[in-house]
């Protein structure tokens, strides 16, 4: 078994708005073996993009990462200096972000962003990274590298300046790939591509990915490992084969009945009931009673434990515990 | 690119006729024949420039032999100075223009870095004063302002003289001479920062906090850059972009002259001799720097697009 | 991310209150804007003084009311001038004209800005091009020489000083058209592609009723943004035309002339409350209808938004 790359250990992560304390990453805690790709579902704000944020210690203000840890080859990134986390930004762990489009500097050539950290984190001169830039956009599957090397970001299309994105994050050969979802803002060919070059960069490099995405069609293609969040919470984590076949969480049941099933006609698609909590006003409860349907008297008074059952599968949800069967 | 640049010149020349027409009708609003009626010019002169620019005929006429002079180079003849328009501009401009660069640079560089500063720590202490300062700034009438700092630095305190761009007699030279300008440049060239300062600031701080959002600003974070090169590198370009607008748009108040303040500190540049102007009613200078002014805008704004062109990968290409 | 936070926190907040209208979403906006609100309440406090005071004054402007260029005391809190007449009484009937002069302009600018610029931007073509050419040409004019010229004019052709006020309003306000134009014209632009536009269309709604009661409503937001911010400008302008003596001239009293006094060399050194209050005014007014200004446009302006 591939040791522990990464390992939240009850994460906490608050953003201080005027309407209140927003616990967006809520006693989050799970690992991220060595090789391994390991997704990360949930809907709009439940926290997982601040998750990663949180890794990369990228929260901004009125963000703070508050409590619990985040090790890093057995070292806790919350207590590296700053300057010693640029060393692993971009170096160790790089990401990947959902805006194509955007995520781009529009003023600096394609050369430019691909080279700046291979000058700062490998000491390359600027003549050796031009080389090696070359060489990435060659290996993300752009033609006519050099070309691309002198052009700005305006005139590549989203899913060629995506590329550039993962040529970028490639660039230092980082033992992880955050990418938050990568294929959101693309049109469904090009996502299948991305999806393909990140497999093969995964299945070349050795390198593990987290993968953050509300598509469970993307998650049952990419994924080794799957971890559900809900309302800042990690409700349920398995294997994705375990949790596609068998899941617990009624959240997760519902997320996977959701889908549409191709060559099965069905009258209405299923949607789960009701909506996200407002985040501010949590109490002491399983967060997704008042939308379940399952919900018992013990779900609206007390949080249900993250509990391990067979086949490495973790769930938060009282229907398995046996204070529950009441 | 020359396509635009040669489309944007033709659409400034009906523009440019179309000021003229403008102005020339306020100055044909005139009462009578403002020449008569100066002592100071003989009658002679008085002949020459009635016949020259046709005072007698009508006003369309005396408008096509306005404006055939105006292309000329010619703007008539100041009455006031006895000497022509273009003489009496082309030699007090250039007091204006020492004031109006050094005003011009000191701003930028101070509202550059406060702004960038304040916008990087928005909602501190230091933004607060900042953003109320600009307000005050923005808000102060020129020439109260003026007056204020002329009574309290010159007047009561005597940091500075009173006014004037060199000591009435002295005929120093050499350093002795610049050290003369620059003991009565320092105060009109801080009023005048001060009053330009305030917009521009507000302007990074506003064009800064938008590009900090951006997600590039993310990326660059994510790639261990430096916090420093984030801000001065990947945010200012994106920041100062814009602003390259402004700068050609600065370029007629490089010639202007600030008139209220140079009368208030009587600072012998071309707004002071415009406001003269006004006092003794020497109509073909008010007219001739006006019709100059409005000229040089339309350069400005030319200028500052085709800055941005250049200035702008995105725009530069097409 | 912090966005998404924020956006279920709205959507979770929206069933406990009633659907507010966007007008008063942006006055809650606004009144929880401290800078902006202080700025109401002096702008509230200067037409208060200016129109309501003179009636508490015990002295008027026709005589004497006091010995003359005497300092600020117990019976004239700001002094007298050389005439011996009561300062503060003069600032606030100043006050009483500027403030006019400056919402006068406004309303002028106003008026011809969105009108012009919603046809513009309504029947393009010709119309468009005639109308923004002008406002080209206004926009290039540097405004201070010009008003220069003018009030140079209206002086030789000998305007009576009470008609003369109206003709500054006019003026200023004239001025400053073209740029509100321009807004309101590139708003009409983007409304009159929207479907609300083309289902009046459907209707066979008149051109006059489409403009006037359906598009211009929908660029209300930034004209008043614009109008608050030219009364400001409006009132700095008047008073630099009025202390060069061109714009509102004596015996009408504006806070711009009353500052002329400092052109008197021995008044300027020696007798500062002549000039300090009335610029003091203007400063005042001016600071307070900026912020005014600012925050509107941050409650009304989506776009603007912090």
């Amino acid at each position: 078994m591939a040791n522990n790359l990464v390992e939240f250990r009850n994460l906490r992560t608050n953003f201080y708005t005027s309407g209140g304390v927003v616990k967006a990453v809520n006693d989050v805690s799970f690992a991220i073996k060595e090789g391994e790709t390991l997704c990360v579902v949930g809907e709009s704000g439940c926290g997982k993009s601040v998750t990663a944020m949180s890794l990369m210690r990228l929260v901004s203000p009125p963000g703070k990462t508050e409590g619990g840890q985040i090790l890093y080859n057995g070292e806790d990134l919350l207590t590296l200096k700053e300057r010693q986390m640029r060393h692993i930004r971009g170096n160790e762990i790089a990401m990947i972000f959902q805006e194509p489009m955007t995520s781009l500097n529009p003023v600096f050539k394609i050369g430019q962003q691909i080279s700046e950290p291979l000058i700062i984190h490998k000491g390359m001169t600027k003549k050796e990274a031009k080389k090696r830039s070359i060489e990435l956009i060659e290996l993300v599957g752009i033609p006519r590298a050099a070309q691309i090397f002198d052009s700005y970001p305006h005139e590549l299309s989203g899913g060629m300046r995506q590329r550039i994105m993962i040529a970028i994050a490639l660039s230092c050969d980082p033992k992880l790939l955050i990418a938050d979802e990568p294929t959101t803002a693309l049109d469904v060919t090009i996502q299948a591509q991305i999806l393909d070059l990140m497999r093969n960069i995964k299945s070349e490099f050795k390198t593990a990915i987290m993968l953050i995405t509300h598509d469970l069609g993307v998650v049952a293609e990419m994924a080794d490992h799957v971890v559900v969040m809900y309302a800042g919470k990690v409700i349920e984590e398995a294997p994705v084969h375990e949790l596609f076949r068998n899941p617990k969480h009624p959240y997760t049941q519902g997320l996977l009945r959701a889908k549409p099933i191709i060559n099965q006609r069905q009258s209405r698609l299923y949607t789960i009931p009701g909506q996200v909590p407002n985040p501010v006003s949590l109490g002491n409860n399983c967060y997704f009673n008042d939308r379940c349907e399952h919900c018992m008297s013990i779900c609206v008074d007390k949080q249900p434990p993250l509990n391990t059952y067979e086949n490495r599968h973790k769930a938060a949800c009282w229907l398995y515990e046996k204070g529950g069967e009441a | 690119m020359k396509q635009y640049a040669i489309r944007r010149i033709l659409q400034i020349i009906p523009t440019i006729i179309g000021v003229s027409i403008v102005l020339f009708g306020v100055f044909a609003m005139a009462p009578g024949n403002f020449v008569d009626s100066k002592q100071t010019i003989s009658d002679a002169r008085k002949a020459e420039l009635k016949e020259k620019f046709g005072l007698d005929k009508p006003v369309h006429e005396r408008y096509f032999i306005w404006a055939k002079n105006t292309i000329q180079g010619d703007l008539g003849m100041s009455t006031q100075h006895q000497q022509p328009v273009t003489t009496v501009m082309n030699r007090y401009m250039w007091n204006s223009f020492i004031i109006a660069a050094i005003v011009l640079v000191l701003s930028w560089t101070i509202a550059i870095f406060v702004g960038v500063y304040s916008a990087i720590r928005q909602y501190s202490f230091f933004d607060g004063i900042i953003t109320f300062l600009v307000f005050a700034l923005m808000s102060l009438p020129s020439f109260f302002i003026g007056l204020l700092a002329i009574k309290f630095f010159a007047v009561d305190m005597k940091w500075a003289p009173v006014g004037g761009m060199y000591t009435t007699g002295s005929n120093a030279t050499g350093m002795a001479k610049v050290w003369d300008l620059v003991q009565h440049m320092w105060l009109p060239v801080s009023v005048l920062t001060a009053l330009s300062v305030g917009g521009l600031t507000r302007y990074f701080r506003t064009s800064m906090l938008e590009v900090v959002r951006q997600d590039y600003i993310r990326t660059a974070r994510a790639k261990g850059v430096k916090p420093s090169t984030v801000i001065f590198k990947h945010a200012l370009r994106n920041a100062l972009l814009p602003a390259i607008t402004l700068l050609g748009m600065e370029i007629p108040a490089l010639f202007s002259g600030a008139m209220i303040t140079e009368q208030v500190f009587n600072w012998p540049g071309i707004g002071k001799i415009n406001l003269a102007a006004l006092q003794s009613r020497d109509y073909f200078l008010l007219m001739g720097f006006t019709m100059f002014l409005a000229a040089l805008t339309l350069v400005g704004n030319f200028v500052s697009d085709m800055l941005y062109r250049i200035a702008d990968p995105r725009v530069r290409m097409k | 991310m912090a966005q998404a936070v924020d956006t279920t926190s709205t959507n979770a907040e929206m069933p406990k209150t009633k659907p507010a209208s966007p007008w008063t979403l942006a006055f809650r906006q606004l009144r929880r804007n401290k800078i902006a609100m202080s700025g109401l309440i002096v702008i509230i406090m200067m037409f208060l003084i200016c129109f309501v005071g003179p009636f508490l004054s015990p002295y008027s402007l026709e005589t004497m009311s006091g010995p003359s260029n005497k300092g600020p005391s117990a019976s004239h809190w700001l002094g007298t001038d050389k005439l011996g007449r009561d300062i503060l009484l003069r600032v606030m009937l100043a006050g009483r004209i500027s403030l006019l002069v400056g919402l006068v302009a406004m309303m002028v600018s106003v008026a011809i800005g969105s009108t012009l610029g919603a046809l513009a931007g309504y029947y393009r073509g010709w119309v468009d091009t005639i109308i923004m050419r002008f406002a080209d040409i206004m926009l290039s004019i540097p405004a201070l020489p010009l008003l220069i010229i003018l009030g140079a004019v209206l002086s030789d052709i000998q305007v009576p000083p009470d008609q003369r006020i109206y003709l500054v309003m006019f003026l200023l306000g004239f001025m400053s058209w073209p740029g509100l134009a321009r807004l309101v014209r590139g708003q009409i632009l983007t409304l009159r592609e929207q479907e609300f536009m083309q289902a009046a269309e459907v209707l066979g709604l008149r051109d006059k009723r489409k403009i006037f009661r359906h598009l211009i409503p929908n660029t209300i937001p930034i004209i008043i943004v614009v109008a608050t911010l030219s009364v400001a400008g409006a009132i700095l302008m008047e008073s630099v035309l009025s202390y060069l003596g061109i714009g509102v001239v004596p015996p009408t009293p504006s806070w711009g002339n009353m500052i002329s006094a400092a052109n008197n060399l021995i008044d300027f050194k020696k007798r500062p409350w002549l000039w300090i209050p009335p610029g003091v005014c203007i400063f005042m007014t001016v600071i307070a209808i900026n912020v005014i200004g600012d925050g509107l446009r941050d409650a009304l302006d989506p776009k603007m938004k912090k």
